[in-house]
C-alpha cells in the first residue's frame, strides 16, 4: 500500500489505478496471449513523474512494463512478472515540427491518428510514414518495434528516428542523436549511435519520453498497381523488378483463402505517388511494364476495385477488419523478418500450418527498403469467446514462429516464446553482450522483466 | 433483458480505439469524453465492453460498485457508435446502455446510491431534484397548452436551474414573438424518461413515457416541440407516437427563419455546439446552423470538432446530475470550451439546456471570457 501511496504522491492520485477493473485491461490484449497479472498501471504526465516512477521502482524491485497503445497484439505491454505498467498515452503533445529539416519532435503518447491529422491541419507539404496499425497506436511504440509503414521505401520506421529522450532505468535523462551536441534534433548524427540501445529491446533498457522523427514531402497524388499470380514463386523476381525502377513508395502483398475467388492467388501491390497527373501516369505505366518480363505468368489487374484500393491507399488502412472475420474479435499476426528469397516457401508452408490448425490461410506482407527485407505476416482472425480456439492460435503462432527461424527468418516484435527460440539460436557472445548491456542500464533488473532473457 | 441479445456480439469488440476519435483522428484529443477525462483504459468504450464482457458474460470479474461507477461514467454520447469501423459498431453504444440495464435488472445492489436517487424523484416527482416549488416568473408567462397548434416541453430542469429557467423564459417569448400558437403542460410537465432510459431503468422508463402519452391524447395533441434534445429523442424515437409529429424547436425555427425580421445582425464571433442527442443520435446538424448563419453572417465560426465530430459536454447519460466524470483540467465542459476560445468566439450557442448548465460550469472553471447561451436568447434580442 505504501508503494501506491508514493505512485499518488509522483503522478497525482487520479492516475494510479489498482483495482481489478482498472488493471484487467492491461493484463491481456486482442492476441491470444493468456491474461497476466498487473498490480498497478501508471499515467504519468511529466518526465519528472516518469524519472520518479523509475527511481522509486528500482530501489524497491518493482518491474516496470511500458506501454502505448497495447497494440502488438504479442503481448509485449502484458509484464510477465507482474508490477507497474506506466501508460504513456497522457503525454501527448506535438512539441515542434521543423519544416525545412522536416522533422518533428513528439511526447511518447502522441498517436498515429493524431500525428497524421496535424500535420494535415498545420503542414499539409509534410507527412510521416504510416503504419496499418490503427490509428490510436503511439508513434513511439512504433518506433521501438521497428514498425514500419507508407514509407517503406525509405526503410523502416526506426531508420526514420533522429534521436530519443530517454529515461534511463536508474532514473537519468539521456538525449540520443544530434540533441545531445546540437539545438537542433535533425540527425541521429555522426555519433556513436545510441538510439539502437532502445528499439527492439521492448522497454527493458529505459522509457522513451520524447522522439524527433523524420518527415517526407506529401504528394499531391497517390495510386498503385496491382499484380496477380497463382504461383508465389513468382514474387521474389517481381519485387526485384519493381524496385529496379525507383518508382514507387511501398509494395505489399495480400493472400486470403476467403472470399473463395481470390483463393490460391497471390496479390502483389505497389503504391505510387507524385505531384503531377503525368507524373502518376507515367510511373503506373513504367511499373506496369515489370508483368511483361513474366511470360503471361503474372497478370497485371487493369482496373483495382475501390475496395481494395482503398485496403491499400487508406491513412492508415483498416487492417484490423480483420478482427471481426471469425464474428470474434480476435486477431494476432506472426509478422516476420524474411529475406526475400523465402518468401515462397513461407507462402506455401504458412498455408499449410493455418489449414493444419483449422484457419483460414490469409496473410499481409510488406516489403521493405528495396527488397533488402520483407515482413511476412501469417495472419489468425479467432473467436475469442472460444476458449478452444483461442488456444489453437496460440499454437499455431509457435508453429509460425519456429517455421519463420527454420526459414533464417526473424520473428519481429516477438512474444515470450518466439524470443525464447529466438534467444536459443542467437550466437553466445551477442547474448551475452545484450545481458551485459542490459545489466549496465538497468542494475535492479526493473524494466519489463522476463523479456529478451533466456527462461532459467 | 439486460445484455442477452448482445451476448454474442460484445465480444467482437478488438480494442482497437477508433471509438475513441473522431472521423478525422482530430489531434485536439480523444473523442470520448470519458477516456479523455480519466485516460485509462477501463473508462474507453471498447475497455467498457470488455469489462461488461468480463463481468456480465464469463463472470471473469466479479462486479462491484466501482465496476458500476465506470459504467455509469459513459455520458452515452454516441461517438463510439458513430466512429466504430466494424459491422456490429452502431451498437457499442447501445450495448453500453444495455450493460445498465444488465446492472438494474440483475445486480440492483450495484446501482450506484445517487442514479437510485435519480430514479425515485423521477418516480416520485416526475424529475430527479424533488418536488417543485412554482416559480412566479416562470408561471405568468407560460402558456398552458389549451388545442393550440404545438405542445411545448421546456423539460423539468427549467423548474429548478436558473440558467435553464432562463433559456426556457426566451424561448417562450420567442415562440410568442413570432406568433407560433403553443402552450405547454405547465408545471404538470414531467421528465421525458430519456435520461432514465439511458441510466438503464428501462421500466421506469415505460412508465414515464406512458403517463406523457396519457397527458398528450388527453389533450388532443397533433405537434410537439421540445426545448431539451433529450426530451426530442425520446420522444421521437420510443414514444412510438402515431399521428403526432415531434419537433426539436431549431427545426420549427429553421424553417421559419428567413421569414424572421432581424433589427440587427448578432454582432459578436459565434460558435455552436452540436448536443448528442440532438446531432449525432439524430442528425439534426444544419438547422441551428442555418439559424445562427442567418443572425451571425461571417460572425459565426465552426468549432475544430463539429457534426458528427463533435466533443460532448459531458453531461448526457444522466451525468448532468450523477457527475461521475468529475471535475478537472480534462473534464469534458473544459476542454470544450478551451476548443471555443481557441476559435476566437465570444459566443458558444447551444440548444440544449443540459449542455448549457455544463458548458456555462466549463466558462467558469477556465474563468473564460465567453457567453453561453441558447439560441432563443441570441435570437430574442434580435427582434
Ligand atoms: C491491425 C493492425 C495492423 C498493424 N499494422 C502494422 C503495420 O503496418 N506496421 C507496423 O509497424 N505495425 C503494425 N501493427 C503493429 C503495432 O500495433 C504497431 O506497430 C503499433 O504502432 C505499436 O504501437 P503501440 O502504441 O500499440 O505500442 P505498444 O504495443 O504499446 O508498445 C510496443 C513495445 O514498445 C514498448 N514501448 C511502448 N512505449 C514505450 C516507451 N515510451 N518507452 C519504452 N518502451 C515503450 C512496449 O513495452 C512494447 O514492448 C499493426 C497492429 C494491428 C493491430
Ligand atoms: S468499439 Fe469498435 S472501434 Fe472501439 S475498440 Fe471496439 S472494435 Fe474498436
Ligand atoms: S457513448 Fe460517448 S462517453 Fe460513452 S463510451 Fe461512447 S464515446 Fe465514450
Amino acid at each position: 500500500m505504501e508503494a501506491i501511496d508514493r505512485l499518488k504522491e509522483i503522478v497525482g492520485k487520479d492516475f494510479v489505478f489498482t483495482s481489478p477493473e482498472e488493471t484487467l485491461l492491461y493484463g491481456r490484449d486482442g492476441g491470444s496471449t493468456p491474461p497476466r497479472r498487473v498490480d498497478a498501471v501508471v499515467i504519468p504526465g511529466s518526465v519528472e513523474e516518469v524519472q520518479e516512477i523509475v527511481k522509486f521502482a528500482s530501489k524497491n524491485n518493482i518491474p516496470v512494463t511500458p506501454a502505448g497503445a497495447g497494440l502488438t497484439l504479442n503481448g509485449l505491454t502484458i509484464p510477465l512478472h507482474g508490477g507497474i505498467v506506466v501508460d504513456m498515452r497522457r503525454m501527448n503533445r506535438i512539441l515542434e515540427v521543423n519544416r525545412l529539416s522536416r522533422y518533428v519532435v513528439l511526447e511518447a503518447g502522441v498517436t498515429q491518428g493524431f500525428l497524421l491529422s496535424y500535420l494535415k491541419e498545420n503542414h499539409p507539404d509534410l507527412m510521416h510514414s504510416i503504419p496499418e496499425a490503427p490509428p490510436t497506436a503511439t508513434v513511439v511504440g512504433n518506433l521501438l518495434i521497428k514498425g514500419h509503414g507508407t514509407q517503406a521505401f525509405y526503410g523502416e520506421n526506426s531508420d526514420m528516428i533522429n534521436g530519443l529522450e530517454v529515461v534511463l532505468p536508474t532514473g537519468e535523462l539521456l538525449y540520443t542523436g544530434s540533441l545531445s551536441v546540437s539545438k537542433y534534433w535533425f540527425t541521429k548524427g555522426p555519433l556513436p549511435d545510441l538510439t539502437g540501445l532502445f528499439i527492439s529491446w521492448f522497454g527493458t533498457t529505459g522509457i522513451v519520453t520524447k522522439a524527433s522523427l523524420r518527415l517526407f514531402p506529401r504528394p499531391a497524388y497517390r495510386d498503385s498497381v496491382m499484380f496477380m499470380m497463382d504461383q508465389p514463386e513468382y514474387i521474389p523476381e517481381l519485387i526485384y523488378e519493381i524496385t529496379a525502377t525507383r518508382l514507387f513508395d511501398n509494395i505489399g502483398m495480400l493472400g486470403q483463402d476467403l472470399p473463395e475467388y481470390l483463393k490460391g492467388h497471390q496479390f502483389v501491390g505497389a503504391m505510387i505517388s507524385g505531384n503531377y497527373e503525368e507524373e502518376i501516369k507515367l510511373k503506373k505505366e513504367i511499373i506496369s511494364r515489370v508483368a511483361e518480363k513474366f511470360g503471361g505468368k503474372v497478370l497485371l489487374i487493369p482496373e483495382i476495385p475501390d475496395s481494395i484500393k482503398k485496403r491499400f491507399m487508406e491513412e492508415p488502412p483498416f487492417a484490423a477488419v480483420a478482427a471481426d472475420f471469425r464474428k470474434g474479435g480476435g486477431f494476432q499476426y506472426c509478422g516476420a523478418m524474411i529475406p526475400l528469397e523465402k518468401v515462397p516457401e513461407a507462402w506455401r508452408k504458412g498455408e499449410e500450418i493455418a489449414h493444419k490448425y483449422g484457419f483460414y490461410f490469409s496473410c499481409a506482407n510488406q516489403v521493405l527498403a528495396f527488397g533488402h527485407e520483407v515482413m511476412f505476416g501469417f495472419n489468425y482472425s479467432f473467436n475469442r469467446a472460444d476458449p478452444e480456439e483461442v488456444e489453437r492460435v496460440g499454437e499455431a503462432m509457435k508453429e509460425t514462429n519456429d517455421l519463420v527461424l527454420s526459414l533464417e527468418g526473424i520473428p519481429w516484435k516477438a512474444d515470450f516464446y518466439a524470443q525464447q527460440r529466438i534467444l536459443a539460436k542467437m550466437f553466445p557472445e551477442t547474448y551475452r553482450l545484450i545481458q551485459k548491456i542490459r545489466k549496465t542500464l538497468d542494475p535492479a533488473g526493473i524494466m519489463n522483466p522476463g523479456n529478451w532473457e533466456k527462461e532459467e | 433483458m439486460g445484455l442477452e441479445e448482445y451476448r454474442e456480439i460484445i465480444h467482437r469488440c478488438f480494442r482497437c480505439g477508433y471509438c475513441k476519435l473522431t472521423s478525422d483522428y482530430n489531434w485536439r484529443g480523444f473523442n470520448c469524453p470519458e477516456y479523455n477525462r480519466f485516460k485509462v483504459e477501463s473508462y474507453s468504450p471498447g475497455g467498457m465492453l470488455w469489462l461488461s464482457y468480463a463481468a456480465f458474460v464469463t463472470g471473469e470479474l466479479k462486479p462491484d460498485q466501482h465496476l458500476s461507477e465506470i459504467i455509469y461514467s459513459c455520458s452515452m454520447c454516441g461517438n463510439c457508435s458513430a466512429q466504430c469501423r466494424f459491422k456490429f459498431g452502431t451498437m457499442v453504444t447501445e450495448m453500453l446502455r444495455r450493460t445498465r440495464e444488465e446492472i438494474v435488472e440483475n445486480h440492483p445492489e450495484l446501482i450506484p446510491s445517487i442514479v437510485k436517487r435519480f430514479f425515485q424523484n423521477v418516480f416520485k416527482y416526475g424529475n430527479p431534484y424533488g418536488s417543485v416549488e412554482e416559480n412566479e416568473n416562470l408561471k405568468s408567462e407560460i402558456p398552458l397548452f389549451n388545442e393550440q397548434e404545438y405542445l411545448l416541453f421546456i423539460s423539468p430542469l427549467s423548474f429548478f436551474d436558473p440558467l435553464v429557467t432562463e433559456s426556457a423564459l426566451s424561448l417562450i417569448r420567442l415562440f410568442k414573438k413570432l406568433n407560433i400558437s403553443f402552450g405547454t403542460p405547465g408545471y404538470e410537465e414531467i421528465c421525458d424518461g430519456n435520461e432514465i432510459l439511458m441510466l438503464g431503468e428501462k421500466y421506469l422508463f415505460k412508465e414515464i413515457k406512458k403517463r406523457n402519452i396519457e397527458f398528450m391524447h388527453s389533450k388532443g395533441v397533433k405537434k410537439i416541440v421540445t426545448y431539451s434534445p433529450h426530451t426530442y429523442n425520446a420522444m421521437k424515437n420510443y414514444y412510438k407516437l402515431e399521428g403526432i409529429e415531434v419537433l426539436h424547436y431549431t427545426q420549427l425555427l429553421a424553417e421559419k427563419v428567413k421569414k424572421i425580421r432581424i433589427k440587427e445582425r448578432f454582432d459578436k464571433k459565434i460558435t455552436y455546439h452540436d448536443p448528442c442527442f440532438l446531432g449525432r443520435y439524430n442528425g439534426i446538424y444544419e438547422e441551428p446552423r442555418k439559424i445562427l448563419r442567418y443572425v451571425a453572417e461571417e460572425n459565426f465560426v465552426e468549432m475544430p470538432r463539429n457534426r458528427e465530430n463533435s466533443f460532448c459536454c459531458g453531461g448526457g447519460g444522466g451525468n448532468f446530475y450523477t457527475d461521475f466524470v468529475g471535475g478537472g483540467k480534462d473534464s469534458p465542459p473544459r476542454v470544450r470550451i478551451r476548443e471555443a476560445l481557441s476559435t476566437g468566439a465570444e459566443v458558444v450557442a447551444v440548444a440544449c439546456p443540459i449542455c448549457k448548465m455544463m458548458l456555462t460550469s466549463g466558462v467558469k472553471d477556465e474563468a473564460a471570457d465567453l457567453n453561453v447561451l441558447d439560441i432563443s436568447e441570441i435570437l430574442l434580442p434580435l427582434l
